[in-house]
């Protein structure tokens, strides 16, 4: 298999992954399928470095992560946290939509470091010490990260009426 | 909540996320295309560095009776009599389009006839050279096969601060017509405006006549006066650890200041960071500290931040070369860092090397002191499509000039306010002001330039005003 069959592959495989990861940590649809982008041909640059990763899946959600944060960084205007879900929606689903806004709402409530955390652990399923590796940060920082955001997803208010009042 | 709970609420939101399909053949072709500019950048990104240096110096005319048209891109380090530094139109290096129009500059280095007049010299060896990059386009001669440019210069002149480039014939509408997918009349005139100010030694704005009357435009792109040169067109260099910026002295103690020079100008951010240099392959995206203002909230200062925190960066484009002189912070730990300008496009480092035995350096009130320059002050203001009113506060932090809100009136001018002095432990000469700039047109992509007057004995300060509708996601 050559690099570009094996690039072609793993872009086919994170692609959805990645845009939704970026929407998770808060960016919108389109700047989502931007950032994916532009972290696949990215990878394409680096293809050996990548394919040599240890947790290529790891390294790549590292690399998603700094180009969101640098599109963060890189902008004019004041940032306004995401607290809706994109357009997109079946309107045959409203009661799903409603809880998924829901959650949206909630990640929206947590600090971006803790919304980091949480799209790392819990969406991307990377363990503590990967996503130590991934941000940066000591593995005690990961935990109480964690454990301060869960805390704020316990009490959030938009949570409260998901499955008829009890937290999922 | 449980980690099962947990990955229950992110599945549950993660399956109304809309699902599109991955556009792989785009990315491989996007990701080709990127490692070819990305080679044949190093060399341009060089020239463009020096051609900088050349024009912040000021160097007097290149005068010579060379006559090759063919143009080298080799490093520009040094510009010989026959010589001139010439711009040509590049693709933006960052694009993921695969066929995009070219929007921004690169120097190249172009022998010339000697006329005794540099800037003419270098505008007519502009007209009819050809660059040998092929990703490379020269606005002047790019419409017609025989390469026979539709702009023909006659005659340039310096007087009053104004450059004036008088030409042959009206290229507002060359044949063939302007109907066609490539690049804009507003990048080609920039071309020409760099061309001629780097000729000449000056920034002084660019006058575009036609045989002495005011051209109406360049290829579609309409002219009301004299032309000022974009800093941020020109492509800066590509390496982020290149020689684009030095620090002054480069061994310091903690919170002792360091003098930051560019060697071009170009459109950076005011912001800085600080990495730690200590490993082999520093992360610049994930630096130790931030410098940058708090925004609209209390202190409205610049200071040094956590990077693992930092706040939301309210920043203003600022387009001068320096000397910037930044306080490294106090609690900074001896080692190698690099400090970098935070900028929309590439971020310039420069390595330093902090030790408790440190060179003593002056202090500088705050952090960070910027110096009076006359160079335009970009400050992007974005509005909502449909609400059209300023978000918030454009907070911004620069010296000597601020703009701290545009607040559009309706559709027909925007009202304009000017931070207070000593803003950010930066001296102000000009008083708070609230001035009412008319728009010709609705609010978008307009560009306004506001005159900041410092008072008796001091220039005015332009800041130049983009202003643009968008939606914040």
């Amino acid at each position: 298999m050559t690099n570009d069959d094996e690039y072609t592959e793993y872009a086919r495989a994170r692609w959805s992954a990645l845009v939704h990861s970026a929407m998770l940590l808060g960016a919108g649809k389109a700047e989502a399928e931007d950032l994916a982008q532009t972290t696949l041909v990215r990878c394409y640059l680096g293809w050996t470095k990548v394919s040599r990763a240890t947790n290529r899946d790891a390294y790549v959600s590292r690399m998603l992560l700094n180009a969101f944060r640098a599109s963060r960084r890189r902008r004019w205007w004041q940032e306004k946290p995401t607290e809706h879900l994109p357009d997109g929606g079946d309107p045959d689903r409203t009661a799903e939509v409603d809880g998924a806004d829901a959650v949206a709402r909630a990640l929206g409530g947590l600090s971006q470091p803790q919304r980091e955390v949480v799209v790392l652990r819990f969406y991307l399923h990377l363990g503590e010490l990967e996503i130590s590796d991934v941000l940066g940060i000591a593995p005690g920082t990961v935990k109480s990260r964690l454990s301060r955001a869960l805390d704020r997803l316990s009490t959030d208010t938009n949570l409260a009426d998901l499955d008829g009042g009890r937290l999922p | 909540m449980n980690d099962d709970q947990a990955t229950d609420l992110i599945d549950r939101l993660a399956a109304q996320l809309p699902r599109t399909h991955a556009p792989v053949p785009e990315l491989v072709e996007a990701g080709r295309s990127a490692r070819r500019r990305r080679r044949r950048l190093v060399a341009g990104a060089t020239t463009a560095l020096v051609a900088g240096v050349v024009l912040g110096a000021f160097l007097g005319p290149r005068l010579g009776d060379g006559g090759d048209r063919s143009d080298r891109t080799d490093t520009i380090d040094h510009v010989s009599p026959g010589e001139a530094v010439v711009y040509y139109l590049a693709v933006e290096p960052d694009t993921l389009d695969a066929h995009p129009a070219p929007t921004r500059l690169t120097a190249r280095l172009v022998d010339v006839r000697n006329t005794g007049n540099p800037g003419l010299d270098a505008l007519s060896a502009l007209a009819n050279s050809v660059p040998e990059d092929k990703d490379l386009t020269n606005g002047f001669n790019f419409l017609r096969a025989d390469h026979t440019s539709f702009i023909q210069p006659t005659s340039v002149t310096h007087a009053d601060g104004v450059v004036t480039v008088d030409l042959a014939q009206d290229p507002m509408d060359p044949y063939p017509n302007i109907d066609f997918f490539g690049p804009s009349g507003e990048v080609i005139t920039q071309q020409l405006v760099w061309t001629v100010q780097t000729a000449i030694g000056t920034t002084d704005p660019v006058r575009i006549t036609v045989r002495g009357e005011p051209a109406a435009g360049i290829l579609g792109h309409s002219l009301d006066g004299p032309v000022a040169a974009d800093p941020a067109i020109v492509l800066p260099p590509d390496d982020p650890v290149a020689l684009q910026m030095t620090v002054n002295p480069d061994l310091v103690g903690p919170g002792q200041v360091v003098t930051v020079t560019y060697f071009m100008r170009w459109n950076r951010g005011l912001a800085y960071k600080l990495v730690s240099a200590d490993t082999t392959d520093p992360d610049l995206s994930n630096p130790d500290y931030y410098l940058i203002s708090d925004g609209g909230t209390a202190r409205r200062s610049m200071a040094w931040y956590s990077g693992d925190h930092p706040p939301a960066v309210h920043n203003i484009g600022i387009g001068g070369t320096g000397p910037d002189r930044v306080r490294i912070p106090e609690t900074a730990a001896e080692g190698k860092w690099l400090l970098c300008a935070v900028t929309p496009l590439v971020e310039p480092c420069a390595e330093l090397t902090v030790t408790r035995n440190g060179s003593p350096a002056p202090d500088v009130e705050g952090y960070l002191s910027i110096p009076l320059s006359n160079d335009p002050y970009p400050a992007v203001t974005y509005f909502e499509e449909s609400a059209g009113y300023s978000l918030g506060l454009t907070t911004a932090v620069s010296c000597p000039a601020v703009v701290e809100s545009v607040t559009p009136l309706g559709d027909e001018a925007l009202l304009v306010k000017t931070l207070p002095p000593e803003y950010g432990g930066c001296r102000f000469a000009a008083p708070p002001s609230t001035d009412r700039f008319p728009l010709a047109g609705p609010v978008a992509e307009t560009v306004k330039w506001a005159v900041i007057d410092q008072g008796a004995g001091r220039e005015p300060v332009r800041v130049r005003l983009e202003f643009a509708r968008g939606t914040l996601d």
